[in-house]
């Protein structure tokens, strides 16, 4: 039997496709019964999804998109154009543009799953953190040596014990 | 590397064992975490990346559950063992092809590795072998609760777990079960299979993660949203999914080998024949032979080799594995030789297991 498909090979392969209630047996060559057998001919790169709705939800913030995050420093046009966050307080200061994002992309805007068992964080302190870190940064790049050190003391004594920089406890 | 070399050894997943194992290959739960008080990893420092660390890696070093870490400082590993490591499923290529500072930890028995400095923080993974998802999700449990103790996580009462990129927000919980679909993929019964799967919120992927294209038929389907829905939710799901998949699969198989069984047969000793005798072969070739000869074992018909030996040649065969195999550099022709050199050699004595294959 000859391949229905180029008419030239030997079929090779048979097999029944099964269409609504329609049977149809299905006699290929090897050859085209591999390119016409592909599985999966576009695995959905979630990636590229994301920037896609990033897109769509976010461009009505024409204003808001021009914020920019007191702590890591970073605007809704950065996160739009990466779909990654500076930091976690991005969640807070883009909160009105990432919850029709969240609603689209997951199961609703709200965590109904485990919690940590430690008691809640200190989330101004954790903040400020962020803040002076990325001070820290700009005065090393700005070899403002002295303010480095100023802002690494700091650093130091409000991560105290239990978050200091170099894992002394 | 130290102690025995990474490539001689045989990872957890890789022993064929578990349940379901004739079509799941393994059962993976990955954590996303960030430490508090610190940026996310694309937008820190280096300085502060090296300090996040430095505390990551000594969290890891203290956890009890995992004594056995051995740590890879992946800002000095040379790349082929880097790649190595990505073809053992031990990090992701996004962690390997990365710069600066950033690291993994990973236990003896390879079926703990905690990924330092990745998109976030902290990126969990549990790999076992078959579709044992109950014991990785209960070791994960154990993890997650010890690192925490050392490391204050960011979390919010809203979202969650926060993390670098909203699509691993809340739980920061991704499930995947890798499957191995020769039979449905033959049918192509498959991409209706597929089509119902992302209708109820699951992607499904190739063999090496995200964007990367199904080879040999093997197929990893994961959970897609992490926030609004609990982790036992999420387990749950796929413990409906995947094993009416698995029924499926096997259901076509018998009925293959029931009508067309000289065709199934033929299919299978012709790869068998050309793993034995090629001079030249490919990665992604010896990769769907390989799955044709484990659907020949798994049907009864090739009886001389068992999974363990072709899960293990699924690894072995892979660009980084030869090279260390190799001890040098190989250029793909030479790969595609050095490829098939080894599997003849391999086969030449068979039920022999082909790892401690040492080259002079």
């Amino acid at each position: 039997m000859k391949c229905e498909n180029c008419d030239e090979r030997e079929a090779t392969v048979h097999y029944t496709e099964i269409e609504g209630s329609e049977k149809k047996e299905i006699h290929l060559c090897e050859e085209c019964y591999r390119q016409k057998a592909t599985p999966v001919q576009k695995v959905v790169d979630f990636a590229e999804l994301l920037k896609g709705l990033l897109h769509g939800t976010l461009k009505e913030h024409g204003a808001a998109a021009q914020a920019i995050c007191p702590m890591c420093g970073i605007s809704l046009a950065e996160f739009r154009a990466s779909g990654r966050f500076g930091c976690p307080n991005d969640y807070q200061v883009f909160q009105e543009a990432i919850r029709p994002l969240l609603e689209k992309i997951q199961h609703g805007a709200r965590h109904v799953g485990s919690v940590p068992s430690r008691a809640g964080t200190e989330l101004q302190r954790e903040n400020e953190l962020i803040r002076l870190r990325r001070a820290l940064e700009r005065a090393v790049q700005r070899e403002e040596y002295e303010e480095a050190a100023r802002l690494r003391d700091l650093i130091r004594t409000l991560a105290g014990n239990k978050d200091a920089p170099n894992g002394t406890v | 590397m130290h102690r025995t070399e990474l490539y001689e050894r045989v990872g957890q997943w890789m022993t064929g064992l578990g349940r379901e194992s004739d079509v799941v290959i393994s059962s993976r739960v990955r954590l996303a975490r960030n430490a508090a008080g610190h940026r996310f990893t694309s937008r820190a420092s280096v300085e502060e990346r090296r300090e996040l660390l430095e505390k990551l890696r000594g969290a890891a070093e203290r956890c009890r559950a995992i004594s056995d870490m051995e740590y890879f400082d992946l800002e000095q590993l040379p790349e082929t063992d880097r790649q190595l490591l990505v073809e053992r499923h031990l990090i992701s290529r996004e962690l390997a092809e990365a710069e600066g500072p950033r690291g993994v930890a990973i236990s003896g028995d390879e079926s703990i590795s905690v990924m330092m400095n990745e998109e976030d923080h902290l990126r969990m993974q549990v790999l076992h072998g078959g579709f044992e998802l109950e014991e990785t999700w209960a070791l994960m449990s154990r993890l997650d609760a010890t690192m925490e103790k050392e490391i204050p996580f960011v979390f919010d009462p809203t979202y969650g777990y926060l993390t670098a990129c909203p699509t691993n927000v809340g739980t920061g919980l991704r499930v995947s079960v890798m499957l191995h679909l020769p039979a449905l993929a033959m049918t192509r019964e498959l991409q209706r299979v597929f089509t119902a799967a992302a209708k109820i919120d699951f992607i499904v992927r190739g063999l090496y993660g995200e964007g990367t294209q199904p080879h040999g038929d093997f197929f990893q389907i994961s959970n897609q949203k992490t926030l609004g829905r609990s982790e036992k939710e999420i387990l749950e799901s796929l413990n409906v999914v995947i094993p009416q998949i698995v029924r499926y699969e096997r259901k076509v198989r018998e009925a293959m080998s029931a009508e067309h069984r000289r065709q199934v047969e033929d299919r299978i000793w012709r790869a068998y024949g050309i793993l034995r005798n090629a001079r030249v072969i490919s990665s992604e070739e010896a990769l769907h032979l390989l799955s044709q000869l484990r659907l020949g074992v798994n049907l009864g018909i090739v009886k001389d080799l068992d999974a363990p030996t072709i899960h293990k040649l699924f690894v072995l065969t892979r660009p980084a594995h030869l090279q260390k195999m190799e001890g040098r550099a190989l250029e793909a022709q030479e790969r595609d030789a050095a490829r098939a050199d080894f599997l003849r050699k391999c086969f030449a004595a068979p039920g022999v297991p082909p790892h401690g294959l040492r080259q002079g």
